[in-house]
């Protein structure tokens, strides 16, 4: 299977740089494989899960908020605002986050608030889903 | 001259004072080890998407988004300031460096937003009359991607309704080499498409290039995330710089400490002296007054 170099990076580190044959990126309306020698792209990614195959065929899997990634040139890049492997989400603080950013949207807030919190909801639930199928 | 008593009390106290700065200065090295590695691995998240933000303003050069400063001016908005400062001082010039940097812009202008991180800085800024409109706390002690991403949220909520029309951080850089950490004002919004030029390697040709969802969409969601990451970025850098001045303040004083311990210790061993000789010299007066006494 061709490769194509891949990386991604959230704000606080670099999550995988090198080769890979496949992504599979989280966006609004479901889920989206890139092969080698995509066209030429600017994908808004959703808080999701990322799965990528490494040119030996393993995979792996990454948990991702929101970001963006671009194609071209046969690389792929995937900026995102912080990145985690399954194994590394807190299961007990997500559902806190998610419990309190439920409260909030039921409170009378500002356009701003309510924004905040559907957006930790969104990563709550991306995270605790990853969480699911990946580990039990 | 102060009684040995007196000074050995004064030791005492020296010691302690050492002992509580020394303890200072190890704590603060160990935090400016972890801050120097949190910037290090901050870095090719800004530099990335620095360069992805050039190459898609090249592909996009009819592009109109407030975000990026073309498409229609703001009128009558104001303009925005974040000051990040410190929580806590003993950290020898940090928090006054900054506040006086900041002290001397924010008199230029007219109306200023003010936004601060750190409790030193938003007091002194009261203090010295500029309305500080909203504190962030607990991001100068701990940066964090979601206490930046509530930052700039907040920030760039303002300037997409137009209260804001520029925002502007004032943060401490970390100097590369030396140990001189200076103040910094960068423009944070509107983007300016000039820093984002790509590298002269790359072909300058713009391509055509598919946006999923849609141009809008991403876009709108890019710059939002690159504000978010810089914010990130000049908050580990400020804490980086915090806790540098503080562990070169405290390693300082530890330094003056050892140096006036010793000081001191030379004087009372001279006060010590002359109250033995002082001694000497009474008991041999003593002594030859019986003496004398005697043969008379």
């Amino acid at each position: 299977m061709e490769c194509f170099t891949l990386k991604v990076i959230g704000f606080s580190k670099v999550f995988y740089e090198g080769e890979a044959s496949q992504v599979q990126l989280p966006i609004q309306d479901g889920s989206m494989g890139i092969l080698a020698h995509h066209e030429a792209a600017v994908i808004g990614i959703v808080p999701g899960t990322l799965r990528l195959q490494k040119p030996d065929g393993e995979w792996e899997t990454a948990v991702v908020d929101a970001g963006f990634a671009r194609v071209g040139e046969n690389t792929v890049s995937v900026m995102v605002e912080d990145v985690l492997r399954p194994d590394e989400i807190d299961e007990e603080r997500e559902r806190r986050a998610l419990a309190e950013a439920q409260e909030e949207l039921r409170q009378k807030h500002s356009v701003l608030e309510c924004q905040n919190a559907e957006m930790t909801i969104l990563r709550s639930l991306a995270r605790l889903h990853a969480k699911e199928l990946f580990l039990s | 001259m102060a009684s040995a008593r007196d000074i050995q009390s004064r030791i005492k106290s020296v010691q302690d004072t050492m002992k509580i700065t020394n303890a200072m200065y190890l704590i603060s090295s160990t935090k400016v080890k972890k801050a120097r590695r949190a910037l290090n691995d901050a870095l090719p998240h800004f530099m990335q998407s620095e360069q992805l933000i050039g190459e898609i303003l090249r592909d996009l050069p009819e592009l109109e988004d407030r975000f990026f400063g073309t498409g229609e001016p703001i009128l009558g908005g104001k303009k925005g300031f974040l000051v990040i400062s410190g929580d806590k001082g003993l950290a020898g010039a940090y928090n006054h460096n900054i506040v006086k940097f900041a002290e001397g812009i924010l008199q230029k202008e007219t109306d200023p937003d003010v936004y601060v991180v750190g409790q030193l800085g938003a007091l002194a800024l009261q203090k010295a009359g500029y309305p500080v409109n909203r504190r962030f706390t607990g991001a100068a002690q701990q940066p964090s991607v979601s206490r930046s991403r509530r930052m700039a949220a907040t920030l760039c909520q303002q300037f997409a309704d137009g209260e804001l029309s520029e925002v502007y951080i004032i943060y401490t850089r970390m100097e590369e080499h030396g140990e001189e950490a200076t103040p910094v004002l960068q423009k944070l919004l509107p983007l300016s498409a000039e820093a984002f030029r790509p590298g002269e390697d790359k072909p300058q040709k713009p391509q055509q290039v598919n946006y999923l969802p849609d141009a809008g969409a991403v876009l709108g969601s890019i710059a939002p995330n690159y504000v978010t990451g810089y914010l990130f970025g000049a908050l580990v850098e400020a804490y980086c710089s915090e806790e540098n001045a503080r562990m070169l303040a405290m390693k300082s004083a530890t330094d003056s400490a050892a140096e006036m311990l010793r000081e001191l210790s030379v004087i009372y061993n001279s006060v010590r002296q002359a109250a033995i000789t002082q001694q000497i010299v009474e008991v041999a007066g003593g002594a030859k007054a019986q003496k004398r006494k005697r043969t008379s």
